[in-house]
């Protein structure tokens, strides 16, 4: 009986952990707010779970508003990649929308800097 | 919008865990020769339940489509709804439990002696897809299958306690007069429900652990707030059940017309608490956990 009761808590405990069941973005790269020496060559958005790669993206922007990106982002499992054209010194903002797998979606943005 | 969609969700839980539960216990009953829930009662309530279930799934499918495109408009529109069929997780079980649904409702609309048996079963089937979409089964970590199947038997473990009690209120109104006729089919439903009870709780607590870590829990977090609220509703059908199987069932005997009525209200609060923790559920779904 004993061991009955430490093999479910152990399987209990084994079913816990980090949990979020909507999906945040964990630590963007580059963060909001940084100011950079030199333009950033990726884009990355890690996020706290599994998303839909059909219906997550993101979008990179100058300040006059002009796409930045290469190509449309990527969803790699919980990360959002995005490959940006080569940035000139200036402000850029980058938005986001996430779709997790239980079909909530989040969206946010944020902003950077390039030092000239 | 969000209102609707935790409404639609929440009577789709209700109509699926009340069929598997009338199910499963009007087979039980069946098996123990203890009788029936009035025919009259079934033919309309399993075809109810099967009709809710399958609009309300379908509904669902296109709300979600709109809140997973960010975009309420998008809910009814071909492209998204292709998107989110065809290329999401959610999408690709809701395709098999559409399929499922009607399959459901057909069972539902006949007559006879395997309609109860396979209702149960296509309704545990179908709430079982449920928790591959769930807070659950999309929450970090491992084992996700039996994270699903631990958020599956909450659903099953409630539906059995909502479904059964359904089924006891009809017989309560058939045997009103006879109230010894009553005392078996109690007594199976509170062995049968103490075993879904523990198996409740011991799944919500699991459940819990997964989605709401204690680390997580903040003074101003609604989802525990509400999640609160619904287990103190779930701890008052547990104080009724108590009270029914310690008090009023063992005093069914004594043929008093007034525990049958006292039974009859009892059952019916409970049915009612079962329906506000339901509905609950509707919302949390809808709402971060942290």
């Amino acid at each position: 009986m004993k061991s009955r009761i430490i093999l479910a808590a152990i399987v209990i405990a084994g079913l816990g952990g980090p949990a979020f069941a909507h999906a945040f973005l964990q630590h963007a790269s580059p963060a909001a707010g940084d100011t950079l020496a030199a333009a950033p060559t990726q884009i990355t958005l890690p996020f706290t779970e599994q998303l839909e790669p059909s219906l997550s993206g993101a979008s990179l922007t100058d300040a006059n508003g002009r796409d930045m990106s290469v190509a449309p982002a990527k969803v790699e499992g919980t990360t959002i990649i995005l490959k940006p054209k080569p940035l000139a010194p200036g402000d850029y903002h980058v938005a986001w929308h996430a779709v997790s797998i239980d079909a909530h979606r989040t969206e946010g943005n944020y902003s950077f800097t390039v030092k000239p | 919008m969000i209102a609707i969609l935790a409404a639609v969700r929440a009577a789709h839980f209700m109509s699926l865990m009340a069929a598997f539960g009338a199910g499963a216990f009007q087979t039980l009953l069946r098996r123990h020769g203890l009788g029936q829930a009035p025919a009259g009662m079934t033919r309309v309530f399993f075809p109810a339940m099967a009709t809710l279930g399958l609009v309300t799934g379908i509904a669902w499918l296109f709300l979600v489509a709109g809140q997973m495109a960010g975009d309420w408009h998008a809910a009814l529109d071909p492209g998204t709804l292709k998107i989110v069929l065809g290329q999401t997780e959610f999408g690709r079980i809701a395709v098999g439990r559409i399929g499922g649904l009607v399959l459901f409702w057909i069972v539902c609309a006949g007559r006879g002696r395997t309609r109860d048996p396979a209702a149960a079963f296509l309704a545990a089937l179908l709430l079982g897809a449920l928790a591959f979409t769930s807070h659950a089964a999309a929450a970090e970590g491992g084992l996700p299958l039996a994270r699903a199947g631990n958020d599956a038997m909450h659903l099953m473990a409630a539906g059995f306690w909502v479904g059964g009690l359904i089924v006891l209120g009809a017989l309560l109104w058939q045997h009103r007069s006879a109230p010894d006729r009553l005392i078996a089919p109690f007594g199976l439903f509170s062995r049968w429900g103490t075993v879904a009870v523990a198996l409740l709780v011991l799944s919500g607590m699991t459940n819990a652990a997964i989605i709401l870590p204690l680390r997580s829990v903040t003074p101003h977090n609604a989802y525990a707030d509400l999640l609160a609220v619904k287990i103190t509703l779930a701890l008052g059908m547990i104080v009724l059940a108590v009270i029914n199987r310690q008090q009023l069932v063992p005093a069914l005997g004594k043929h008093n017309d007034g525990i049958t009525r006292q039974l009859a209200y009892s059952v019916a609060v409970e049915i009612l608490l079962g329906a506000l923790v339901i509905g609950i559920v509707g919302y949390l779904g809808q709402m971060p956990p942290n």
